[in-house]
């Protein structure tokens, strides 16, 4: 599974995101890649995954959860993409 | 009187008498009835081809291609192999002028997020124009 959180500088929902998908993915024991992309790095990557804002989730390429990171939401958008 | 003076149907389609008067002429719109004063008369139907023709000109259909779709769209089923595989075509460039309008407003509704506040400057913008 391909874990994507898309954030931008200056975001501060996007402090912080990093550690609730870590944690949950350990609650879970799933294990993925978890890769972090600025979306001013990666603007053509992010607008092909569906992002609107940040910070994002995207898991397996397409956005899973946008906005501030929820862990409920984000618990949900890994078990969809482990499956 | 059941429907619109030429002034009010131009209205509501967003386009002008003079218009009109060149569509029915070239063939676009069929002649619309009359009032009793001898005035144009248009339709509930006549004002749909209008805001078809409206449409399809805002996208860059030619006169030529609408006049053809508008065949296709009076009579779908019995459409010319021609008028048919020309409605497919212009309804697969649609598709992908849709599909590039959807990037194109993911990526400005992402942008716009980037800074929320009103204010002239957005340190996130600038450092994506020097980028660029």
């Amino acid at each position: 599974m391909l874990v994507e959180i898309y954030y931008s500088p200056y975001c501060p929902h996007c402090r912080g995101a990093r550690d609730t998908v870590d944690r949950t993915l350990a609650s879970l024991g799933l294990t993925a890649t978890v890769e972090e992309r600025n979306v001013l790095d990666h603007l053509d990557a992010a607008v092909a995954a569906g992002v609107r804002m940040t910070p994002s989730l995207a898991v397996n390429g397409r956005v899973a959860v946008a906005g501030p990171f929820d862990p409920d939401r984000v618990a949900a958008a890994l078990r969809d993409g482990d499956r | 009187m059941k429907g619109l003076h030429i002034g009010e149907a131009a209205r509501r389609c967003g386009s002008s008498t003079d218009t009109l008067r060149y569509y029915e002429r070239i063939g676009l719109l069929p002649p619309p009835g009359r009032d009793a004063g001898g005035r144009r008369v248009y339709s509930e139907r006549d004002l749909g081809r209008l805001r078809f023709i409206r449409r399809a000109q805002s996208v860059g259909f030619t006169l030529d291609e609408i006049g053809n779709l508008l065949r296709f769209r009076e009579n779908p089923a019995r459409a010319s192999r021609e008028v048919r595989s020309l409605a497919m075509r212009k309804h697969d460039e649609v598709r992908e002028t849709l599909t590039t309008l959807q990037q194109v407003e993911t990526e400005l509704a992402l942008l716009v997020r980037l800074c929320p506040g009103d204010g002239d400057e957005c340190p996130i913008l600038e450092q994506l124009d020097q980028q660029t």
